[in-house]
């Protein structure tokens, strides 16, 4: 009875200073704090935007109040147009008339709800394809490895943009469209992972035991892996939010006046000069979202690495 | 490796064929100049009247034999014509943004390492991601924001914002590998050749901005690793200044890594290269292809497709062989 | 974690002096300690280290890499993670000759074992031109690898280290050693990666250079044996403390301090082919939480009380042969 409680109360010791080592790492690494702050940021604009700004403005418009500026504290030079008095969008107006800072607003949630849809999605057919296929080997993984080699020796965005356009511009198709480009790098992943831990002790001993193959799968050798899939779907969530707002910004979008960062962006493709901030803040939002989650991912990266602890 | 050029051009040809497009799939072998009589007789001849599976078949010999159809949308030439007319500038876009991404990425990520935890660790690494955090179209623009309409504007030298070659100068240099730089060198044209570098500045710098931050971390990981072996403290203990230390016992075997990924960026910068030549307006392919996603020209992007892999490979080929430079324990 | 609480060690002109202890008693820390390249979260506390009457720790890190370059000259355990695996071996032995400032010699120290038995501190500067010097590193090269036994020395120029045997690449590091003419030779371990035989032959190497090389050598082992061969004197080391220093006939004649003695029982008697292999009681103790009073009190078979509460201090018992024990 004694001895088992010693071990136990090791453990915890044990647990709880890596978790300050953790701490002491992540303070010597202020990007990577920054990073968090921004997130969270991003993530409390996400949730709130519907409160911030209502939603039904996205459908309002003004076209007398297309592609103006009013906000003195920039000068874009000679060809702008000023909006009429009393009229004070911050950040200038987009064709359909709107404000732009409130359309950001409205369309930070969407993107970086997307972002969390596809990468989640991605996830969890690289769990199931890849896990499966690296422990089942064979056939079965030479097939999925096949698959997974067509689907990437395609550039990235032009697979996307192609079966964007076999699909159709519905909302559902377009992000099934970019998950089509994501998931292999997933499954890849996990059957990369797999195949390491397939050869460690524990699962000959697992196996020894009679723990049934699944079970082993999914309750040992997953768990085990989770550092690299964390890492990798922090950074893609940035990637995906590239491509997404990429395809709107190519024509894609199912609805014109959608609020999405690469939508709005794509309104200002013909007025480069006279309405330059259409493509700068929009741009310049998706810069800060993706910045923010590739900081941490980054950071992640360097804390989870056992080779670079010191 | 045929196995997946195979598979390419099964997914290619089911995406094409398989679901309902705009365009009716004969088009695609079909000229503007023919009448019902000669339409009829192409949709016979390619098989379009046969089931699907059987329609691979032809499709597979029609391609294998050259005919790629026309593009009626790219002034109605054959398809493979077009693509070959226009790939050369994507070659010489793609190869100068791999001379950025390696000039810029590899000083970047030394410098991150041998100076790590410093503010310059700090910096370099910011500007490392914050180059792949960049969306490529935004960038493009800001860049002919900036040094094209700005700079202009405020009687600064400015660069150019479209094209390859500058109107006024199109054509008065023999075209032997298409590449504007190289005919201009291979001509002695030292305007033309200056006037092709100053329209690749721009777009080819887009193009590597995302590469270089992934380039420049992989540096800087890879030389910490090797700074922490051995061989690097008796490199010390000999009493070595550090320069020579890093480039002469560091910079050898850190480099491997950074080499194979090169070689992986030419995948993403073929790619890439598809929105950037769109904003500069740049006569490649990847601008083209984008057309073709919207006229429903599915050859003319299996062949993009297929090129791209069959660089990929080459790349990747090269790669290899110099590692064999690099390291002398790998022997062919 | 202090991996060395207090050493005092001295070596004298031309002798082997042997630093013996058991792993992570300090013995590698004292080396990179003296060469000054200390991992990043590694520092010195207090002390001072004097080399010819100059104090290296208050020396900057560009005169430190002079020292290194010029004065003291270190050899490694394990010479296939010490040697670079690109590089070939004559690159590697050649910038050791290069690194020098006052490299080449005069032109009549021509061959190997004139110019190691120069005296370092003669002002011998000539500007050469570049290629000069490279033509006389390979030159110089060459014979420095027939001297440490290697055979086809040209051939080995310009091959790599993993092309080459474990005793073959220490006799590299020692050539790269001997190279920089030092008047410090620090041998961390360095039979300690190789077979008994290989590790007769080096060894053999050591005693042989050791009248055509002019330097003191600090030869860090953890086998007794090896220091009575090698050694003129031995110190033994502790949990990071020096126990006691004699020379090697007197230590191995009458050894005082506790540890020296079962230490001395390990070593199994080849006389005595059926007798029982000894050990010492208990393990090396963790230096995070060292113990309180002399270090080796918990394993020590003639402990007193006040070996828990006060360090000892180190003793001359006669003949500079030094005890570090509560027991003199």
């Amino acid at each position: 009875m004694g001895a088992k409680s010693t071990v136990r109360s090791g453990e915890i010791q044990a647990r709880t200073d890596d978790i300050k080592y953790a701490f002491y790492l992540l303070r010597r690494n202020v990007l990577v704090v920054v990073g968090a702050v921004l997130v969270i940021f991003y993530f409390a604009l996400s949730l709130t935007a519907s409160y911030l700004v209502n939603p039904s403005t996205a459908y309002k418009f003004d076209f007398a109040l297309s592609y103006c500026w009013s906000n003195p504290s920039i000068s874009w030079g000679k060809n702008v147009a000023q909006c009429p008095i009393g009229v004070t969008p911050i950040l200038g107006t987009d064709g359909f008339g709107r404000d732009l800072f409130k359309m950001i607003i409205l369309a930070i949630p969407v993107d970086v709800g997307i972002a969390f849809v596809v990468v989640v999605a991605a996830t969890i057919l690289g769990v199931v394809l890849g896990a499966v296929a690296g422990w089942v080997g064979g056939k079965l993984d030479e097939l999925v490895l096949r698959i997974t080699d067509i689907f990437l020796a395609f550039p990235g965005l032009l697979l996307a943009l192609v079966f964007a356009a076999i699909f159709g511009r519905t909302m559902q198709n377009l992000i099934i469209a970019v998950l089509l480009v994501w998931w292999p790098t997933y499954v890849r992943l996990l059957r990369g992972q797999v195949l390491s831990e397939k050869e460690r002790n524990y699962v000959e001993a697992l196996r020894a035991l009679g723990t049934g193959r699944a079970r082993i799968i999914f309750s040992h050798i997953i768990p085990n892996t989770i550092y690299p899939v964390l890492v990798q779907s922090t950074l893609d969530i940035g990637g995906v939010i590239l491509t997404f707002s990429a395809l709107m910004f190519l024509g894609f979008s199912p609805n014109p006046a959608l609020p999405e960062l690469g939508n709005l962006a794509a309104d200002g493709i013909g007025h480069v000069f006279n309405a330059p901030w259409l493509i700068v803040f929009p741009g310049l939002t998706i810069l800060g979202i993706t910045l923010a989650f590739n900081l941490i991912g980054d950071g992640l990266r360097d804390i989870l690495d056992p080779r670079l602890r010191r | 490796m045929t196995a997946v050029l195979f598979g390419i051009s099964l997914m290619v040809f089911y995406l094409a064929r398989g679901f309902p497009t705009a365009f009716a799939p004969w088009t695609q072998y079909v000229t503007r100049k023919m009448n019902a009589q000669q339409i009829q007789y192409v949709i016979q001849a390619h098989g379009f009247n046969k089931p699907l599976w059987e329609q691979y078949l032809y499709w597979l010999s029609d391609v294998l034999r050259g005919d790629w159809g026309y593009s009626n949308w790219a002034s109605g030439l054959p398809t493979f014509q077009v693509f070959a007319s226009r790939f050369p500038y994507t070659v010489e876009l793609t190869i100068a943004a791999t001379i950025l991404t390696v000039l810029i990425g590899i000083p970047l990520g030394i410098l991150s390492a041998t100076r790590n935890n410093t503010l310059s660790d700090h910096l370099s690494r910011l500007v490392a991601l914050t180059g792949y955090s960049t969306p490529t179209y935004w960038f493009a623009y800001i860049l002919q924001l900036i040094f094209f309409y700005y700079f202009f504007s405020w009687g600064l030298p400015y660069l150019p914002s479209s094209g390859a070659i500058s109107q006024t100068l199109a054509g008065t240099v023999p075209t032997i590998t298409g590449l504007p730089i190289l005919d201009g060198i291979l001509a002695g044209n030292v305007n033309y050749t200056l006037d092709a570098v100053a329209h690749v500045i721009l777009p080819a710098f887009t193009l590597s901005f995302t590469s270089l931050g992934y380039l420049a971390r992989i540096v800087r990981a890879s030389m910490l690793e090797v700074l922490e072996q051995d061989y690097i403290t008796m490199a010390r203990s000999k009493g070595l200044p550090e320069r020579i230390v890093i480039y002469r016992h560091v910079l050898k075997n850190a480099l491997t890594p950074a080499l194979t990924l090169t070689g992986l960026f030419t995948a993403s910068l073929l790619g890439g290269a598809v929105v950037t030549e769109y904003v500069f307006s740049w006569p490649g392919v990847g601008d083209l292809s984008l057309q073709a996603v919207f006229q429903g020209d599915s050859n003319f992007l299996l062949l993009y497709a297929l090129v791209t892999a069959l660089i990929i490979v080459i790349a990747n080929l090269a790669v290899d062989i110099s590692y064999a430079f690099l390291d002398p324990r790998i022997k062919y | 974690m202090k991996a060395i609480q207090r050493i005092d060690l001295e070596i004298f002109e031309h002798e082997v002096l042997a630093l013996v202890g058991e792993s992570g008693c300090g013995k590698s820390v004292t080396a990179l300690t003296i060469l000054s390249l200390l991992p990043q979260n590694g520092y010195v506390a207090e002390g001072e280290i004097l080399l010819e009457g100059t104090d290296l720790l208050k020396k900057s890190s560009d005169d430190m890499r002079k020292v290194r370059s010029n004065e003291i000259a270190a050899i490694f355990q394990d010479p296939m993670t010490y040697l670079n695996p690109v590089l070939s071996i004559g690159t590697q032995l050649k910038e050791s000759f290069l690194v020098r400032s006052d490299f080449p010699p005069n032109p009549e120290e021509v061959g190997i074992r004139n110019f190691l038995s120069t005296k370092r501190t003669a002002n011998q500067l000539m500007s050469v031109h570049g290629k000069k010097r490279e033509e006389l590193a390979e030159e110089l090269s060459l014979e420095l690898l027939k001297l440490v036994s290697l055979s086809d020395p040209e051939r080995m120029m310009h091959q790599y280290p993993f092309e080459l045997s474990g005793g073959m690449r220490q006799r590299c590091m020692i050539a790269m050693a001997l190279a920089r003419r030092p008047s410090l030779l620090i041998a961390d371990e360095i039979t300690t990666a190789l077979d008994v035989t290989v590790q007769a032959q080096i060894l053999g190497l050591l005693k042989h250079l050791r009248d055509t090389i002019d330097a003191s050598t600090l030869l860090i082992t953890h086998d007794l044996s090896v220091a009575a061969e090698t050694a003129d004197r031995i110190a033994v080391m502790y949990a990071g403390n020096i126990v006691e220093v004699a020379s090697a006939k007197e230590l191995f004649r009458n050894p005082l301090h506790p540890y020296t003695k079962l230490l001395m029982k390990c070593i199994p008697d080849a006389r005595k082919p059926k007798a029982r292999l000894e050990s010492i009681q208990g393990n090396v103790p963790d230096l995070i939480v060292p113990p309180t009073g002399c270090r080796f009190h918990p394993r020590c078979p003639k402990a007193m009380d006040v070996c828990q509460t006060n360090k000892p201090i180190l003793r001359n018992q006669g003949e500079d042969h030094l005890v570090h024990c509560h027991l003199y």
